[in-house]
């Protein structure tokens, strides 16, 4: 029952949040974020005791039934997509930026409900299901601005997500097709059996490919930009730190233990260095701060594909670390943006300015995830950057090593950019005499304790992620 | 620049407290040398799982580096209260030089490489807040920036180095290193940590091609610049070369890089002293200068030159920090610090001429001052070995030159008749005057009392150049060697001094000078802009079509990538069996549906084309023993058809359609699909078919699921979670759709409506009803099941709609729409909780009797369908009389 | 004949992709669904179909016959064909909007949330670029 949990009660949570209204529904909101919490928690608790966990939906025998799975990895992105989701309740309180909407809560609700049961899925066609109700629920978030630029930008979003999906689904039809089967650990079986494994390179690439997408790398990251900065920021952290983040953890699961995609690696890696550029670039040419911040999300990612690439258990560790650090610091980056918003009036860059004297707590709050971003020490981005660029080299790939390094360096001038434009300007107009809710505050001084502590104490978590990706690429290490 | 001046602030003294913290560790520094032999040696485990720990180790080296961090730290803070007395703002610099000052000692002492880099980066970092103190003026924002990349970028140049020394010798520990990588020399990867970890080092102190930051970095306050940019920070890289010289002295790269990037920055940034009118900046270019002297002075292969850039960083650090601070004073008094405009400040600013001749004394290396030792000392270690004569000539000049400065710092400055663009120019407060007269005291106190500094230089130096055999240190003190240690230097230096002007002028007129590394720096950072914006404008232009042209490109490209390294089986399958004709037939129409679609020109047509091509498919299901199947894609297709059919007038013009061959990419991208769909099924036909799953299922639905119908079995017991998810994709969709079908004003023309359709409305919503729950009952047995029951209700409630009106329609269906679908899932996962209180597991349905919760569940499915279906459909029915149209309201 | 039914499935991709390349926001949408259409035989022909016996256990017996077609890609395109049929109402509901607020239902000028190149709201500044 534990297990799920964390699907289980924000999707109860969804269903209360249509049929109460007013202050219920902030409470049903910020009790159901806690409890889910606590429940994240119970369960990291249990798999770092008891290990790996695993239920079949229904009582019924394996491979037969859908299954549930909880292992170190799946455990703490659980606890982390809890925690980010629960700074975002917080955040939201008394956020005035979009109207009371029936549907907020219960969509957020219900991106969250998918998102841990991805999480938690062991099934290929189960995966397919929590997809499509992650596409749902960020298009009905996406809609929810009702003007005409938000549905322009959801109606690019379905039609690009839905050919990503259609493409997943037609995999995901083929792979069973093939192999009859459906459930990770049978699927992980059968391809590796030497008469039939080598057939379904194709129809891995495919559902690589697909997810690919969804995860928004180079050329197909184009519906991440074009959607994601219509969001309103509580909604923009929730869904930038966390969506293709969770897309990640199903390519890291799919090629670490499902399928084994040898040849495949090297083009990940270049794929993955590209998009890092190219993410980058896109940033250093914008001026709108969710723009931004929008392009990161896609440099980032490609350091994930690198990890990905590396295909070995000390870069299972390393992608793990990154992939922790990164849903804290983005989401929290996206939660101060909307707090500079709030001061400057502004997302606009050229607009804005004057933070630095006004608001000296935001300032260092700043610095402290945008620092944590490009990699400095002693932050959670360095760690990660530092595990990553260990392995790069210790696989002789300097290369890829040197154009990390690289775009670390453009990273850093993104963050000047926007320290410049926004802290250190003189503002051109005058700012905004509205503080923020504190209570937005609370939620990002939360989520930074979170990134410090990690970035001055990185051991327990090296450890444990050390310890819970021994498994991955077992044929390689 | 200077700020106004208010009546004295003199609560800014307390601030003063902020120096006891470099006093108290240099004191406790000065106590444990005289008590403690060096070296000492810390650790503490910090992350054992990658073997990083806290480890310092403070030997000679570090010693004289922490010497100069704390001693002179302490002066400048107490400089800094003077200086920041009317600066509202100054909390902040005392806040951050604190913090700079811990990662410099750390820096200094660590002992773990990555530890280093962690402090390395940690005083760029705050260096860029500090120089970015007067950050409202853009060019000191630029300036600050400058630093910010040049440094940070040659800190990850250093990190990848240190990764790769550390993994040739398999250590982290600095220590380690140097004592171990001589074993590896031959390794591959050696040569490219060295040019990387160099990198780091230049860009930290400023060596050429990086020297530009330096000068621009003068922008910060003066404590900032007399601290950070004289004698600390930018002495890191030279730290870092001096620490790993004797490891590395022995190779070629090593001396040749150090050499030569030292004599080149030396002698370059000399020559540009030349061309500056600001003290300040004048400053800063000769420390840029002796900075290239240190570097070279570590790349000389001599024993003696250990000892020479020990002795010279040290008496640098002595003379150039009062200089600094001197440029502050002056700027206080006056105003200004453009040497054109300043002439004679002895008659009012006494003490700080005082100051002025003591510093300058030694920088120009005269016999008197602690410089004319380290002159000595360079002198000494040229000789040890042989230097191309270029650089010895080289070198020469850039004495001269140092001389020259020094001149113009104090002679030139404070002697002649009284110049200032002040009136009032009064000398400035003594908190300001102490701190440099202490340090230019030091250095000339070391010249008559060296045996203070000796032990500790010596041992320095020893760290650097173990072959030393000086034991102490002293300058020689014959006349000849007086006079060819100062002669031809001294000579040259006073000549400069007086051509100063002359010079500037010269210079200033050579315009290519104009275009060195930092213009090399303005054009990356140009070319980043304009690289980024041709990027960008290229594969995120804002248009749906070519993101989907891309998208598609891409994916299709990705696709071949990975059928190239699979392994062939294509096969296909040609017998004719019984239902050929019904499947060719089911195929054609498909086929018909699809070309139709493709080429029609009305969108109506396309529309229906489209329904053909499902009908085609519900038939082949038919014909495949899928009853349910077929059913629910007809009644599926049906519906999505009236959907589409009445969203249809609501959708605007069509934009004219493009002839088949305009667009090539567009065909090649939809044959090539069509291919390869075509390859991608011939080859799974080619692998055999695993029954397993199917076969289970068929053995166990009638016995342990009590159905007989094993689709609907698999979809409400085996595999529920599907269903689950799949009730709350359509329920939510609904949702999703809600602010879109607000709002929608649609004249609807009312049918002719015959009494007796009317009169049937209902008794045929209540058939139908009736009707659509037996299906549901059936379902588990026969063909049926929730799905195709809602299907039902839906057709119900839509000619109910129809026939009379939306609202009626709604009334009969009892709960609203939404709340129907949501109380679906609500439904199913009620039903599904039976099996987790009372049975095995979560969504195991349970039996009593004819009864069971699959009922429930199947029900939630039944409702979920029926409410987010009609939904849509009600609204697109619907007349709202006097609902503001939403759409045309202006973006928000 | 799977052959024939493959070539089917084979143009209705083709017929999808060509439809989800076109100017007209509602075609896109049309594509989709045509696309989702053949998705769903694609993973129906998983189960290589063959037989006109549905897999419905008889009454007279306890499991199912050994002939009778495969219930679980059967069990997986019902599923698709609701989903997907659920989301293609939201997408005609919102290209519907979406083309109204427009006044046109051409993409490729449908760019207010991403301003083109040179616009007064471009982000870069146009003096620097040629």
């Amino acid at each position: 029952m534990l297990l799920l949990s964390p699907l289980l009660i924000p999707l109860v949570a969804s269903l209360l949040s249509t049929f109460v209204s007013g202050l219920a529904r902030q409470a049903v909101n910020l009790f159901s974020s806690g409890l889910l919490f606590a429940s994240a928690c119970t369960l990291l608790l249990q798999v770092a005791d008891h290990g790996r966990q695993s239920l079949a939906l229904g009582a019924w025998p394996l491979p037969y039934a859908i299954e549930f799975v909880a292992d170190g990895l799946s455990a703490i992105m659980i606890l982390l997509v809890a925690l980010v989701s629960l700074a975002v309740s917080i955040y939201q309180i008394g956020w005035k930026e979009s109207p009371e909407h029936s549907g907020l809560y219960s969509l957020q609700h219900a991106l969250i409900a998918a998102s841990m049961a991805v999480l938690l899925a062991a099934d290929l066609f189960n995966l397919y299901v929590w997809f499509e109700l992650m596409l749902v629920a960020l298009l009905g978030l996406l809609t929810l601005g009702g003007g005409w630029r938000h549905n322009e930008a959801a109606f690019k979003y379905f039609t690009l997500s839905m050919l990503g999906t259609l493409l997943m689904l037609a995999s995901v039809g083929l792979i069973h097709g093939s192999t009859g089967q459906l459930n990770f650990d049978a699927l992980a079986q059968v391809s590796r059996d030497p008469s039939l494994g080598p057939a379904l390179t194709v129809y891995i690439g495919m559902l690589l490919a697909a997810l690919l997408l969804k995860v928004g790398a180079f050329p197909l990251f184009a519906w991440l930009p074009a959607s994601y900065h219509t969001l309103p920021a509580p909604l923009l952290a929730l869904v930038g730190g966390l969506l293709t983040k969770i897309s990640i953890y199903v390519l890291f699961r799919l090629t670490g233990q499902v399928f084994d995609i040898g040849m495949l690696r090297e083009a990940l890696g270049w794929l993955a260095v590209v998009t890092m550029v190219s993410g980058v670039l896109g940033a250093a040419y914008h001026w709108d701060l969710r723009r931004i911040l929008a392009f990161h999300i896609v440099s980032q990612i490609g350091y994930l594909l690198l990890g990905l690439a590396l295909a070995s258990p000390a870069g299972g560790a390393a992608t793990g670390f990154f992939l922790l650090h990164n849903i804290l610091v983005k989401t929290n980056l996206f939660l101060i943006a909307g707090l500079m918003w709030a001061s400057m009036g502004h997302y606009d860059l050229r607009k804005g300015g004057g933070l630095y004297p006004a608001k000296p707590l935001l300032a260092a709050l700043f610095l402290l995830s945008a620092f944590s971003l490009v990699g400095v020490p002693p932050s959670s981005g360095f760690w990660g950057k530092f595990l990553l660029l260990q392995e790069t080299f210790a696989q002789e790939r300097f290369v890829w090593g040197g154009i990390a390094l690289a775009t670390g360096l453009l990273t850093l001038y993104s963050m000047s950019k926007i320290w410049q434009e926004c802290f250190w300007k003189v503002h051109p107009g005058t700012l905004s005499p509205l503080s923020p809710p504190k209570t937005a505050y609370v939620a990002v001084i939360t989520l930074s304790v979170v990134i410090l502590f990690i970035g001055l104490y990185p051991d327990p978590v090296i450890n444990y992620l050390q310890e819970h990706t021994t498994d991955f690429w077992r044929d390689n290490s | 620049m200077s700020t106004t001046h208010t009546t004295s602030d003199n609560g800014g003294k307390a601030w003063l407290w902020m120096a006891i913290l470099p006093l108290s560790i240099f004191l406790a520094l000065v106590w444990g040398i005289g008590n403690h032999s060096l070296p000492w040696a810390y650790s503490l485990p910090w992350v054992p799982s990658i073997g990083i720990e806290l480890a310092f180790r403070i030997d000679a080296l570090s010693a004289q580096m922490l010497v100069l961090i704390t001693g002179i730290g302490t002066l400048v803070f107490v400089y800094a209260v003077g200086y920041l007395d009317h600066e509202p703002n100054r909390g902040r610099i005392f806040l951050v030089l604190p913090v700079f000052m811990l990662a410099m000692i750390g820096a200094v002492t660590a002992d773990n490489i990555i530890l280093l880099f962690l402090f390395w980066e940690l005083t760029s970092l705050t260096s860029f807040l500090l120089v970015g103190f007067n950050h409202k003026d853009a060019d000191v924002r630029d300036s600050a920036r400058q630093a910010l990349l040049v440094t940070m970028g040659g800190g990850l140049a250093l990190l990848g180095g240190l990764l790769l020394l550390g993994q040739i010798v398999d250590t982290w520990s600095l220590s380690g290193i140097i004592s171990q990588v001589s074993a590896h020399t031959s390794d591959p990867r050696l040569p490219w940590a060295i040019l990387l970890v160099l990198l780091g080092a230049f860009t930290k102190s400023a060596q050429f091609p990086f020297h530009f930051w330096l000068p621009n970095a003068m922008s910060a306050p003066t404590p900032v610049s007399a601290y950070l940019h004289s004698a600390t920070m930018v002495k890191l890289g030279i730290y870092l070369m001096a620490r790993l010289d004797p490891a590395f002295n022995n190779l070629l790269l090593w001396e040749t890089l150090l050499i030569g990037v030292g004599t080149l920055t030396a002698v370059w940034a000399a020559v540009l002293t030349l061309r500056e009118r600001d003290l300040k900046r004048i400053l800063a270019r000769s420390t840029v200068s002796a900075l290239g002297t240190m570097t070279l002075l570590i790349g000389l292969p001599s024993p003696g030159s250990g000892l020479a850039l020990m002795t010279f960083m040290f008496a640098h650090a002595l003379y150039k920090a009062p200089l600094f601070m001197l440029a502050g004073n002056i700027d206080h008094a006056t105003g200004t610090r453009v040497i054109d405009r300043l002439m004679g400040l002895r008659r009012v600013m006494p003490w700080s001429a005082v100051v002025a001749i003591l510093a300058g004394i030694s920088m120009a290396g005269l016999p008197l001052a602690f410089g004319f030792v380290a002159k000595d000392m360079i002198s000494i270690a040229k000789e040890q070995t042989d230097l191309f004569i270029s650089i010895s000539y080289a070198l020469v000049i850039v004495n001269a030159i140092t001389v020259a400065v020094a001149g113009v710092a104090t002679i030139r400055v404070f002697w002649g008749p009284l110049k200032s663009p002040r009136k009032k120019t009064r000398e400035v407060s003594w908190t300001m005057i102490l701190p440099p007269l202490i340090i230019a005291l030091v250095g000339i106190e070391f010249e008559f009392f060296p045996h203070i500094a000796d032990p500790l230089l010596l041992a320095a130096a020893q760290n650097v150049s173990p072959d030393l055999v000086v034991t102490e240190l002293s300058a020689s003190y014959e006349p000849a060697d007086i006079f060819s240690a100062l002669g031809i230097t001294m000579v040259i230096g006073i000549v400069l001094f007086f051509a100063w002007d002359r010079l500037h002028q010269a210079l200033s007129k050579i315009h290519s000078l104009d275009f060195g590394p930092e213009a090399g720096y303005r054009l990356l950072l140009r070319g980043l802009s304009v690289v980024a914006a041709w990027h960008t404008r290229l594969i995120q232009p804002g248009r749906l079509d070519i993101y989907l042209s891309l998208t598609l490109s891409a994916l299709m490209i990705m696709v071949v990538f990975a059928a190239w390294h699979t392994e062939q089986r294509f096969a296909m399958d040609l017998h004719w069996s019984e239902h050929a004709l019904a499947w060719s037939v089911a195929s054609l129409i498909i086929t018909i549906g699809a070309t139709a679609a493709a080429l029609m020109r009305q969108r109506l047509a396309v529309l229906m084309a489209s329904g053909l091509l499902g009908y085609g498919a519900a038939i082949l299901f038919l014909f495949a023993g899928a009853p349910d199947l077929a059913f629910t894609q007809f009644s599926v297709e049906t519906a999505l058809v009236v959907v589409a059919a009445a969203v249809l007038p609501l959708y605007a013009k069509a934009p004219p359609l493009e002839p088949l061959w305009s667009n090539p990419l567009k065909l090649l991208l939809a044959v090539s699909a069509g291919i390869g769909t075509f390859l991608l099924l011939l080859h799974m036909q080619g692998l055999p078919e695993s029954r397993q799953l199917a076969d289970w299922f068929a053995t166990n639905s009638l016995p342990e699921a009590h159905g007989r119908n094993v689709v609907n079995v698999i979809i409400v017991d085996f595999r529920a979670l599907d269903t689950l998810g799949e009730i709350a994709v359509v329920a939510f969709s609904l949702l999703a759709a809600m602010p879109l079908l607000q709002g929608i004003t649609w004249q609807r023309r009312k049918l002719p409506a015959s009494p007796m359709l009317t009169m049937s409305a209902k008794p045929l919503y209540w058939l139908m009803l009736v009707g659509a729950f037996w299906i549901l009952l059936r379902g588990h047995n026969e063909p049926g099941g929730g799905f195709i029951a809602g299907l039902v209700a839906v057709a119900a409630s839509s000619q109910l709609a129809i026939l009379l009106d939306p609202s009626t329609a709604r009334r009969y269906q009892f709960l609203s729409p939404l709340a129907l679908a949501l109380t679906g899932v609500g439904l199913a996962l009620f039903g599904g909780m039976f099996g987790a209180l009372w049975g095995p597991g979560f969504l195991r349905h349970l039996w009593a009797g004819g009864l069971s919760s699959v009922m429930i569940f199947d029900l939630g499915v039944f409702l979920a369908v029926w409410g987010a279906l009609m939904g849509y459909i009600y609204s697109l029915l619907e007349v709202k009389a006097g609902a503001t149209n939403k759409l045309m309201e202006s973006a928000s | 004949m799977n052959l024939v039914l493959i070539i089917a499935v084979s143009l209705s991709v083709s017929a999808g992709v060509w439809l989800l390349l076109s100017r007209d926001n509602f075609r896109i949408l049309v594509g989709l669904a045509i696309l989702g259409s053949a998705v769903n035989l694609i993973i129906f022909l998983g189960g290589r179909p063959g037989t006109l016996i549905p897999p419905v256990i008889s009454m007279d017996a306890e499991i199912l016959a050994q002939g009778a077609a495969s219930p679980l890609p059967q069990a997986l395109v019902l599923t698709a064909i609701v989903i997907g049929f659920a989301l293609l109402c939201f997408g005609l509901v919102l290209g519907a909007r979406l083309s109204r607020a427009h006044g046109h239902a051409d993409v490729t000028r449908q760019h207010a949330s991403e301003p083109l190149a040179g616009s007064s709201d471009d982000p870069y500044k146009p003096k620097v670029m040629d």
